[in-house]
């Protein structure tokens, strides 16, 4: 009985036009065809991060100890009155913001701000504020640099999975106390070992820090070489994700794995196949049990067609006598991210544009007490006529095709980075085939609604 | 063949076979079809049709484009079995719903609400005016009866 759309709300998009669907994949082959036969023959990206450093001024602002402990401090505040409001205001997500400000103004949010501005979660982190606090009163200096190493993503997969599954699979993501209660005890749990192991913890282990990471990594505002905040081409900060030359980074592959998987899965259950599928199991339980298990095998075939890519494309690569496909796999995860991106815009756009104004319009009551906090009055409601579906169609193959394109490009430099030029071409047919059947398996998601 | 050669007719036919394959996705799709899923239910059902002609009135200048959608809800099945129900943009959806326990429907989007008690059928007439699709459900029981196509 999924009803809900991404955990909340009951509207849902209708189908992309057959036209535009055969188009957008019809345009995505035909490009990375283009890019794998005229595109550059010396990589681009792969040298130190470089970029254009911003204003001293400007890098003054953003660098100086003001900023860095009022945007905590922000982030406290922000955290607090979420978390209030889902523990006090009524449990109906008509009524209560809570749900709408978690899974659209944060959850969703997150991407275009990570986008812009780099990675907002860390900046933002109530977790990563309480923990210092804490580990200065208890005085506790030392941090398990050494573990964390060695769990690299791991943490960040589990969180975040966990997370995922309350939103997709469960059928109670939108009740306000089950917000309050997981965020709670999220935020608790994290905090614990943050005190215990160190603030290190958070960059891969904390779900939504690493999250914000991810897409930080294609933001046009970055660090360079030296330190230097700056501007730079997006494709620039991709790399940094994964390291090109053997060594593997724990995890990166599971993690961008589960973010394009559970993507796919939150457009499948919009299909009418799948509304046919949990039909027949009627009851919560029944139908919780086929969410987690349509959110696994999503994430699990990714996965492995991620993984069988990096294996066919492993022989390719020279001298080192057969790399296992997990170093092939880490050297080419970032290109997932852009098509990670491209799936995010297109699933969750219209959520926010409509969704996102209940955020609003909700706040102004958020403990439905009559009060009035943003001067919305009483009877406004959610305007959906600011987007045509017209518009939300073309701007979701838009976003596929686009997010394919980024990926194809950020595959191939990392291929020219690694293969010799005789197999350049052939060597790209495997990343470059599983590209375009994670762009058609998006784009029939959209069609198939 | 050469260890080369081999890879790259390896390549080539990845390559050819997920052309294939998104050719298929993008063709084999049909977008918004309505389902049919609203006529022959068991017993109480009444027969369901998507209308297009003016409401009886009587005096008929003024046609107006109604979708009638009529739903019977026996032991928290719905009747017809739940699926989409195209409605044209514009359209005046009149829609009943009869339940043999009590319960709130509630229509997405639209944000309309209705309390039901056991007997007779309850009404809500509103005209589709937003695109988009819609479900229309029980509050308490969780049900969805039907999803509304309103394009």
């Amino acid at each position: 009985m999924d009803v809900l759309a991404h955990g909340l709300g009951g509207r849902s998009d209708l189908p992309i036009p057959l036209w535009l669907a055969v188009y957008g994949a019809t345009a995505a082959v035909l490009i990375s065809f283009y890019v794998l036969a005229r595109l550059w023959r010396q990589p681009k990206f792969q040298g130190p991060p470089g970029g254009r450093a911003l204003p001293s001024w400007l890098r003054a602002i953003a660098d100086s100890r003001g900023t860095r402990l009022g945007l905590r401090v922000l982030g406290v505040l922000l955290f607090t009155g979420l978390v209030t409001v889902a523990w006090v205001g009524p449990d109906d997500s008509y009524v209560n913001p809570a749900p709408t400000w978690l899974y659209v103004w944060w959850w969703a949010g997150l991407v275009p701000a990570s986008l812009l501005l780099g990675p907002v979660a860390r900046l933002l982190s109530p977790m990563r504020a309480t923990t210092d606090l804490l580990r200065r009163l208890v005085r506790r200096d030392r941090s398990n640099d050494a573990l964390i190493a060695r769990l690299g993503w791991w943490p960040a997969v589990g969180s975040l999975a966990a997370f995922l599954w309350l939103e997709l699979a469960s059928g109670f993501a939108d009740s306000p106390r089950v917000v309050a209660t997981f965020l709670s005890a999220y935020a608790i749990l994290h905090v614990i070992v943050g005190v215990v192991v160190g603030p290190s913890w958070f960059d891969r282990g904390e779900g939504f820090e690493a999250y914000s990471s991810l897409f930080a990594a294609l933001a046009p505002l970055g660090r360079r070489a030296d330190g230097q905040l700056a501007l730079r081409n997006p494709f620039d900060g991709l790399p940094r994700l994964s390291a090109s030359s053997g060594s593997v980074v724990p995890g990166l592959v599971a993690f961008c794995c589960l973010v394009l998987g559970s993507t796919a899965f939150d457009g499948l259950t919009r299909t009418a196949l799948w509304r046919t599928l949990s039909q027949s199991a009627g009851g919560r339980t029944l139908s919780l049990l086929l969410g987690s298990a349509g959110l696994v095998a999503s994430v699990l075939l990714v996965t492995g067609l991620f993984l069988l890519a990096a294996r066919l494309t492993a022989p390719y690569l020279p001298g080192q006598q057969n790399p296992g496909k997990d170093s092939v796999a880490t050297a080419f995860v970032h290109s997932l991210v852009p098509v990670a991106l491209g799936y995010t815009v297109a699933h969750y756009f219209s959520f926010v544009v409509f969704q996102g104004q209940a955020g609003w319009l909700l706040g102004s009551d958020p403990l439905d007490r009559g009060w009035d906090l943003l001067g919305v009055g009483g009877s406004a409601a959610i305007d959906y006529t600011v987007v045509t579906p017209a518009v939300i169609a073309l701007v979701q193959v838009g976003a596929i095709v686009a997010g394919h394109i980024g990926g194809v490009v950020a595959a191939h430099d990392r291929a020219v980075e690694l293969l010799p030029r005789p197999q350049l071409t052939a060597g790209q047919y495997p990343m470059l085939a599983t590209m375009v059947g994670f762009t058609s398996l998006g784009i029939a998601l959209l069609a198939g609604s | 063949m050469t260890a080369g050669h081999r890879l790259r007719v390896r390549g080539l036919a990845c390559v050819a076979g997920l052309v294939v394959l998104s050719g298929l996705a993008g063709c084999g799709n049909d977008p918004g079809a309505p389902t049919a899923g609203r006529e022959g239910g068991a017993g109480d059902a009444s027969s369901t049709a998507q209308n297009s002609e003016p409401s009886p009135s009587p005096t008929p200048d003024i046609s107006v484009a109604e979708t009638i959608i009529d739903i019977v809800v026996t032991n928290g099945v719905p009747t017809p079995a739940t699926g989409q129900v195209a409605v044209p943009l514009g359209n005046t959806v009149r829609l009943f719903i009869t339940a043999d326990a009590a319960d709130e429907v509630h229509v997405h989007g639209y944000d309309l609400t209705a309390d039901i008690a056991p007997g007779g059928p309850v009404e809500l007439t509103f005209v589709a005016d937003i695109p988009g699709s819609f479900a229309v459900e029980f509050h308490e029981g969780g049900q969805l009866l039907c999803e509304l196509r309103v394009e």
